[in-house]
């Protein structure tokens, strides 16, 4: 009798997670094995496969998630360090500020970047004066630029994740390093980087999910033009040509396996470091 | 203010018996400690007493009245946790008036009481601070009033100092005892520091595995265990087999376990023979300075004893390896199996 | 001390870096004219007039505000009592809710629209480009955020023994939720409930698909603004930032006064 009670007062909760989340799940799913006209088949994986367009997406996507989350890691880790044996005053300001821009992302850093290096852009002309044609080194609007925009999310939310961990290092465990005749760089092979390491590769997977899943910065920049993933996945089912949500349906279901099992990943080093 | 009587109380989770048929009376006005280490049912047996736990079996009575089955709400009792468990966002005031303020009771004995209990735990000038504002033993006395104020039948104290350090905590405790005296009114501790137990209660339930392993006063506890486990706990007595005490001497004969207070040897460095005595020699292995004890440990046929001397001289009058020889009333023997 | 010069340039550096995006972007909001010429040709306001006299602008910034407080509220309502009830009566309720914030994840953003679009456009529920929609989405967006939120908040409080305190002092459950509980609980959960705001107002997939133009959002407005002008767009981006920066700046302040007190 109490129990029901109790059943009665979480049940609204699962209502809505079921409308909203496990049942589009599903559907993904479901729809993914099915073609437009409503049949059972695995004809739109088998699509994805035999497609370079398709297939040329992952590889873009997955290339320019990798690039940028590794110099967003490389940097923060650098950064994180820094910030962590700086004196109180400065460290809390950049950190301040990281946090501050940590949402600046999406449709207006697209804008941003777009006055900054776009064909009029401040650098652009800045650089034209200085006798350098921009374009000729490279294009906001290619896989480079969008690497160069990805990284500056990426950066803010790499610091967010890894100073933290830098804690867990204290001085104390250098100086007791020191102290038993090692070098500090021993230290850090041996100790310092073991330490760190499931923080690490946790904030790896974290930037790679972020970048894999990202779509506002890129479609704004060339309004939807650009060929990763999650852009053809809107294309596919809010597009002005043929909508085919069946095949978008499949592209996610291959999406969301990546995402999800970064997520995992990420966890794990967490669960390590704890 | 109650008595309380359990019959046959027992408990499971799963296949882990916390409490095994666990039968006790405690009479009005008395101040009674559960002692223990932790996961021996002690906490277990307080929340059944308290009704926060369901029991399997037996019965819980409050001066003859069965309250097995009533809701906790309804057994009129007062409960202090080891958390504290203040409500963070209520002032001193305000935790204290909680159970006032749910049975609706006039606004002015409501300040009344509320001026009694805060100067009874000598809180007065504190009534509007938070609880974080607080420190733990002033935090403790925040929960005993809020528990008092209620003029419960009994009061159930869990682990309510173990959270303190040392100084805080001798100072509560003596606190905890002169109100429960004031207020005569029966109280239930439970603790796992045998020191605590022997200097607050009136009567000690030493439990171990679910049952009882020993009852009675401070004295009785202290001086006569019943057993290995309680001379275990208790103090740090050396507990020593037949074989051993036959070996030493040829005049009596014993049987079964023995356990011995370190404090009633004696050590001395020459062979003195005393009636009803007996004596051993050893080698001194180790010397413990314990404030106002000195711990010497012997060795005695591969047996270490510890003997404990006050320490009088601020110097061990032995050295480490030296012969040395311990002596002992036959009658501090006590027989625990 | 070398060494810490070395830290110095690169806090200094990083500080630079993540600031010159957006001070470019002010530069440009009060320019007048700044086409290939290194510096602006005069600075004006009037991109900001032009902003705060566009009707449509706070229509959208509303619309934005409007359905991200309230797929908060529906949130924090709904997630409470899962998540107390999990704590002091269901412990089988807390791996449950593990695997379910797991999935926002997966179904990030367009994915998520995909889902919602298939099932919502059409058949008995058709609320595909309405405000509802929106709000279911953004529901899921911010899930992990507020749960995680609110579950810190009621473990920090040790509500079980709180529960077992109030009991014996009389209350009934209901009369300790709203008394002791609820109360702590809304000061627990500011700062994950301002960041599922910040997420939220910064969402730009899921409104611009599930809804569009129908209810237009401030990131969909801003989006189509990109055709008018530089100008008045980046005007757009700033007093968008300036927003953001507000909310963030309270989480920080929250964050440090908060950890004063502990």
């Amino acid at each position: 009798m109490k129990n029901f009670r109790y059943i009665m007062i979480i049940s609204p909760f699962f209502l809505m997670v079921s409308a909203f989340l496990l049942i589009p799940a599903l559907s993904i799913i479901f729809n993914s094995f099915r073609s437009e006209d409503g049949i059972f088949t695995i004809n739109n994986y088998i699509e994805i496969l035999g497609s370079t367009f398709y297939l040329q997406s992952f590889k873009n996507s997955l290339i320019i998630s990798l690039e940028s989350a590794v110099i967003g890691l490389i940097v923060s880790v650098i950064a994180s360090y820094a910030i962590y044996s700086l004196d109180n005053q400065l460290s809390r300001m950049t950190l301040t500020i990281t946090n501050m821009t940590s949402n600046f992302a999406g449709v207006p850093l697209a804008f941003a970047f777009m006055i900054l290096l776009g064909n009029n852009g401040v650098f652009t002309i800045l650089f034209k004066a200085l006798g350098v044609d921009v374009f000729s080194i490279f294009d906001i609007y290619s896989n480079l630029g969008l690497v160069i925009i990805y990284v500056y999310f990426q950066i803010p939310l790499g610091i967010l994740l890894m100073y933290p961990s830098f804690d867990s290092i204290s001085e104390g465990y250098i100086d007791a390093a020191v102290s038993l005749g090692t070098s500090k760089c021993y230290f850090w092979k041996k100790v310092g980087i073991p330490i760190l390491m499931p923080a690490l590769t946790s904030t790896l997977a974290i930037l790679f999910a972020n970048a894999m899943g990202a779509y506002a910065t890129a479609y704004a920049l060339t309004n939807g033009a650009f060929n990763i993933v999650p852009v053809r996945i809107g294309a596919l089912i809010s597009g002005d040509l043929f909508l085919k949500p069946n095949l978008a349906s499949a592209l996610s279901v291959i999406l969301a396996a990546m995402l999800l099992g970064l997520n995992l990943i990420s966890r794990r080093g967490n669960h390590a470091k704890e | 203010m109650s008595s309380v009587k359990i019959e046959n109380l027992s408990k499971s989770y799963g296949d882990n018996k916390v409490l095994d048929q666990i039968s006790l009376t405690i009479d009005n006005g008395k101040f009674v400690t559960l002692l223990g280490p932790s996961g021996c049912g002690k906490s277990t047996l307080l929340r059944c007493i308290a009704g926060l736990t369901d029991v399997d079996e037996g019965d819980v009575f409050f001066d003859d009245e069965a309250v097995t089955n009533l809701r906790p709400e309804r057994r009129n009792i007062g409960m202090v946790f080891q958390s504290y468990a203040l409500f963070p966002n209520l002032n001193v005031e305000e935790n204290i008036s909680f159970g006032l303020n749910v049975r609706k009771l006039d606004k002015k004995i409501i300040e009344k009481e509320l001026k009694n209990y805060i100067s009874l735990v000598e809180l007065t000038g504190k009534e509007k601070a938070y609880p974080h504002e607080l420190s733990g033993g002033q935090k403790q006395r925040v929960a005993l009033a809020r528990a008092l104020i209620l003029k419960p039948r009994i009061l159930l104290l869990d682990e309510p100092l173990s959270a303190l350090d040392a100084k805080i905590r001798k100072n509560l405790r003596l606190q905890i005892r002169k109100i429960q005296k004031e207020l005569d009114i029966t109280t239930i501790f439970v603790t796992h520091d045998q020191e605590e137990a022997l200097i607050i209660s009136d009567e000690i339930y030493v439990i171990h595995e679910g049952k009882i392993a020993q009852k009675g006063n401070a004295e009785i506890i202290y001086t006569k265990p019943v057993n290995s486990f309680v001379a275990g706990f208790i103090g740090n007595y050396n507990i020593i087999e037949d074989t051993f005490i036959n070996w030493i001497n040829n005049k009596h004969q014993f049987e079964g376990q023995f356990a011995l207070r370190p404090e009633v040897i004696k050590i001395d460095n020459k062979h003195e023979e005393k009636p009803e005595h007996l004596t051993v020699k050893g080698s001194l292995r180790d010397i413990i300075l314990l404030g106002s004890i000195i711990r010497y440990v012997v060795k005695v046929n591969e047996k270490e004893i510890m003997v404990d001397v006050l320490n009088e001289n601020e110097k061990s009058m032995y050295s480490i390896g030296e012969e040395v020889y311990l002596r002992f009333a036959y009658k501090k023997l006590q027989r625990i199996a | 001390m070398q060494k810490n010069k070395t830290n110095k340039a690169i806090a200094m550096g990083l500080m630079i870096y993540l600031v010159i995006p957006i001070f470019f972007t002010l530069i440009y909001s009060f320019a007048a004219k700044w086409q290939n010429t290194l510096l602006p040709e005069g600075f004006t306001l009037k991109h900001y007039i032009q902003l705060f006299t566009t009707a449509r602008y706070f229509l959208a910034l509303g619309r934005t505000m409007f359905s991200a407080a309230i797929s908060i509220i529906i949130s924090f309502i709904l997630l409470v009592p899962v998540i107390y009830v999990g704590k002091l009566h269901f412990q089988w309720l807390d791996k449950i809710m593990g695997k379910i914030i797991l999935l926002p994840f997966a179904l990030q953003g367009v994915i998520l629209a995909v889902g919602l679009i298939k099932i919502y456009s059409g058949g008995p529920i058709a609320i595909s480009g309405t405000v509802f929609i929106l709000i279911g989405a953004y529901f899921v967006v911010i899930l992990p955020y507020m749960y995680q939120g609110i579950k810190n908040s009621i473990d920090s409080l040790d509500v079980k023994t709180i529960a077992e305190a109030a009991s014996l002092l009389g209350a009934s459950e209901f009369f300790t939720f709203f008394k002791v509980v609820l109360p702590n609980l809304l000061k627990g959960v500011t700062v994950s409930t301002l960041l599922s705001f910040a997420i939220l107002i910064g969402e730009f997939v899921l409104s611009n698909i599930l809804v569009g133009g129908n209810y237009e959002t401030v990131q969909v407005y801003m989006y189509g603004t990109r055709g008018v002008s530089g100008h008045y767009t980046s005007a757009i981006v700033i007093s968008y930032f300036l927003f953001v920066l507000i909310i963030s700046g309270t989480v920080l302040a929250i964050n440090k006064l908060e950890a004063r007190k502990g």
